[in-house]
């Protein structure tokens, strides 16, 4: 009889007894004989915080350890970037960027009291920074404090297997005899990118142990059914002055970018967190320049700061719900910038601008961007 | 567009039968065409002190069962209703609990954060948008709640109305919990039913009434034993697997798992309505000689909320973990009721999808020693435990022509 139902485990490949900053974890999926079930990927394992190599002291009155992760990205912290490639089709999606992206999602689609949902709690996401000392002691037993394990978590990572759409209602399966193997390679952040506060220091650490890659899949019904999906592109580029402008190439049809500011001298520090979504100092003007399907030069000019915001929601597909309220900008937190091209656009050969203008003196600034493209498997 | 339009009636029905702190039955008129969007109302306890409902269930803790009779025959119910309505709380995003839920079954559920920067530099950051109101000692005064019966009878989800010149003898029957607070007085409750009126459009539904299948939720449960024996000094593992029949010869879906310690935890909140998350918990499912899951299956708390939010949707939890330091630069992070319910919500849950021949769940946990071995077993982390099953089956209500029915597993 097939099972309908099954639940994969996968090891990674290059099995270690823990994983930290620069290192890869690849793992393979293999189906043979049935189809994935796109959007139930998930990475789990555990995650234990050290400092001069012991647990994290329970913080008290007098705060023992100000060390964070950033409550709306949790554990994506770690990743800096997912490859996924498909055995008959090459590689599909090059994730850099990881989770700062996140991050964004996060700013643009949920609200703090969102955080209070099990889907999130999952991936240590938490309402709000100053519970994360407590939470990254451990899980301890209620009855004896001395029992201690890891942080566990488990969580959905946002890239090209879990952003699938069906197509013709046919379903969001993707057969193995299409596909044959796949392999993602997650690359683990550096440890400041992850942790931050006052209390980081060069003996600060993360380990993740027990990893699995875990998926659902349904037996092989030999409907050939496709499926799309959503896959980013990512882009740094500098900012060095109050006029500047950004321009990138991106091999892809393109339906919108998104795009997110640090200063660089919080980048990489042990005290500042590397993947805050910064305002961009005293923004005047933002422009996007390119040339639309039919091969119309467009130029968006935008000089309202709440029609800034209201396009970076656009962007980011849920203008709804988000946590980009004027307060949140006064809190450095939650800012970005953004359009939805209302289409696809086709980029491969041409150059999109992205021109800011700004009235203050800006000291050198990190800007982030990602083409949101899709794919069809 | 209004749902009301003349040619349906909306009835206030009395119980029939109505025992106080015991049952209440509600019976129907002939050749009704009853809306399958009953509503139960007025329920609530009048007490001699001040009672606060648990704050999962709320005031529908004072339902012990609802069952909806044809006669004898029982077209569906739903058996431990106060644990089951426990978990349709938790089983809500926090949103809806904060602003719909909380209000209509007087639950504490819905959880409100004050950050510092928002002006909140001594209180608890996390703590409940509303507990629940406490009961008081008149009829007029004390808090009543609404129920729709969609949300228990899943037979009434699919059905969109209910013929009584088909269910002859229909009848819905209440079962109340007689000990939920001291000196309690049930309220009467009462029953709001739409009827179609028009004759016409009554014809053509009746005509068309060819049955449905619908997902029953069905239950099952087993005990764990306490961890400690005599002579036990030391924490100790205890690994337990059993076979559940309840489920034999039927397909079943999604299931979910209530642990209900022994102990009372959480006195003014989850009481034994919860279900309690032990240390090195695992749980695992061995299906037609087969494990579900890979290995020791659910082995921490994040994967038993991540199964939770994959099988049955998100759920309204702030933290899955039996402790946590709970202040930071001398603020509380969590109120007192909300650090009191820490791990007192691990529901664990699986989808199985397929015709259960044999079941047998396997449980684990590590006993935390404490003193001794009376003053362990104490502990709800180690005391003997109830596990719950609820299980959705799928059934088939089948209609023949000249109106008698079947129903019977899918």
């Amino acid at each position: 009889m097939t099972t309908p139902f099954l639940y994969h485990s996968v090891e990674p490949e290059n099995s270690k007894a823990s994983y930290t900053e620069y290192d890869n974890v690849d793992f393979v999926m293999n189906f043979e004989g049935r189809k994935l079930i796109c959007n139930t990927v998930r990475l789990e394992g555990l995650l234990r915080v050290t400092t001069a190599g012991a647990n994290l002291p329970t913080p008290g009155g007098n705060i023992d350890k100000r060390i964070y992760l950033d409550p709306s990205v949790g554990i994506h912290s770690v990743l800096d970037g997912i490859q996924t490639s498909i055995l008959t089709l090459g590689s599909v999606e090059n994730f850099n960027g990881y989770s700062r992206y996140v991050g964004m999602t996060e700013d643009c689609t949920t609200f703090h009291n969102d955080m209070c949902n099990s889907e999130n709690l999952s991936e240590l996401k938490f309402p709000f920074l100053d519970i994360m000392p407590s939470i990254l002691t451990g899980e301890e037993a209620v009855d004896d404090a001395n029992l201690n394990n890891p942080n566990s978590f488990s969580f959905k990572p946002q890239f090209v297997l879990n952003t699938a759409s069906q197509v013709n209602n046919q379903g969001l399966g993707m057969s193995f005899n299409k596909t044959g193997t796949i392999r993602v390679v997650f690359s683990l952040a550096r440890i400041n990118d992850v942790l931050f506060g006052p209390d980081v220091d060069g003996t600060t650490n993360y380990t993740l142990t027990n990893l699995r890659l875990v998926f659902t899949s349904m037996p092989e019904d030999n409907v050939e059914n496709n499926t799309t999906h959503k896959v980013k592109y990512h882009i740094k580029q500098s900012i060095l002055s109050r006029t500047t402008n950004i321009s990138s190439n991106i091999p892809a049809k393109c339906s919108g970018v998104s795009c997110s500011f640090i200063a660089q001298s919080k980048e990489n520090t042990t005290v500042d967190n590397s993947i805050n979504r910064e305002n961009f100092p005293d923004l005047q003007e933002l422009q996007f320049l390119f040339n639309n399907n039919t091969n119309e030069y467009i130029t968006y000019q935008i000089r309202d700061h709440d029609e800034v915001m209201l396009r970076y929601l656009q962007s980011m597909g849920n203008p709804n719900r988000s946590r980009t309220q004027l307060t949140e900008n006064a809190g450095k937190h939650s800012y970005g910038v953004g359009l939805d091209f209302q289409g696809l656009v086709d980029l491969s050969n041409q150059t999109f601008n992205v021109v800011l203008n700004s009235n203050s003196e800006i000291s050198s600034y990190s800007m982030h961007l990602y083409f949101h493209s899709m794919i069809e498997v | 567009m209004s749902f009301y339009k003349s040619s349906i009636k909306t009835s206030l029905i009395d119980p029939a039968s109505y025992q106080v702190n015991r049952r209440a039955e509600f019976r129907f008129g002939k050749d009704q065409v009853l809306l399958s969007n009953m509503r139960l109302a007025n329920i609530g306890i009048v007490t001699g002190a001040a009672y606060t409902p648990n704050k999962a269930a709320g005031l529908m803790e004072v339902i012990k069962s609802i069952t909806l009779y044809d006669g004898s025959q029982v077209l569906d119910q739903m058996l431990k209703f106060d644990m089951y309505s426990a978990f349709k709380n938790y089983n809500k995003d926090n949103s809806t609990n904060y602003n719909l839920s909380t209000w209509l079954n007087d639950s504490g559920m819905g959880y409100n954060v004050k950050s510092k920067r928002r002006g909140n530099t001594t209180g608890p950051r996390i703590q409940s948008f509303k507990n629940p109101t406490t009961t008081k000692t008149t009829e007029a005064t004390t808090p009543k709640i609404w129920l729709d019966l969609k949300e228990c009878l899943p037979i009434l989800q699919s059905l969109l109305y209910v013929p009584t010149s088909v269910f002859k003898n229909l009848r819905l029957v209440v079962e109340f919990n007689d000990n939920v607070a001291a000196n309690q007085t049930t309220t009467t409750p009462f029953l709001i039913v739409d009827e179609m009126w028009d004759s016409s459009v009554k014809n053509k539904l009746l005509t068309e009434f060819k049955g449905v299948d619908f997902v029953s939720v069905e239950t099952d449960s087993l005990v764990i034993d306490q961890v400690f024996k005599v002579g036990d000094v030391t924490d100790k593992p205890q690994s337990i697997t059993r076979q559940l029949k309840g489920f034999n010869n039927k397909t079943l879906n999604r299931m979910f798992v209530a642990k209900q310690p022994s102990v009372v935890v959480g006195a003014d909140t989850i009481r034994t309505l919860g279900s309690q998350l032990h240390f090195n918990e695992t749980d695992n499912i061995r299906i037609n000689g087969r494990n579900l899951l890979v290995g020791n299956g659910i082995d921490t708390p994040a994967k038993s909320l991540a199964s939770l939010t994959d099988t049955y949707g998100t759920c309204n939890s702030y933290l899955n973990y039996q402790a946590i330091p709970d202040a930071y630069n001398t603020q509380a992070l969590l109120s007192a009721n909300e650090a009191d319910m820490l791990g007192l919500q691990d529901y664990r849950c699986f989808r199985v999808g397929e015709r259960v021949l044999q079941l047998d769940y396997q449980f684990g946990r590590l006993g935390v020693f404490e003193t001794d071995v009376a003053t362990s077993n104490a502990l709800a982390n180690n005391s003997s435990t109830t596990l719950h099953f609820f299980g959705e089956v799928p059934k088939r209500l089948q209609v023949n022509e000249d109106k008698t029915y079947l129903i019977a597993y899918n």
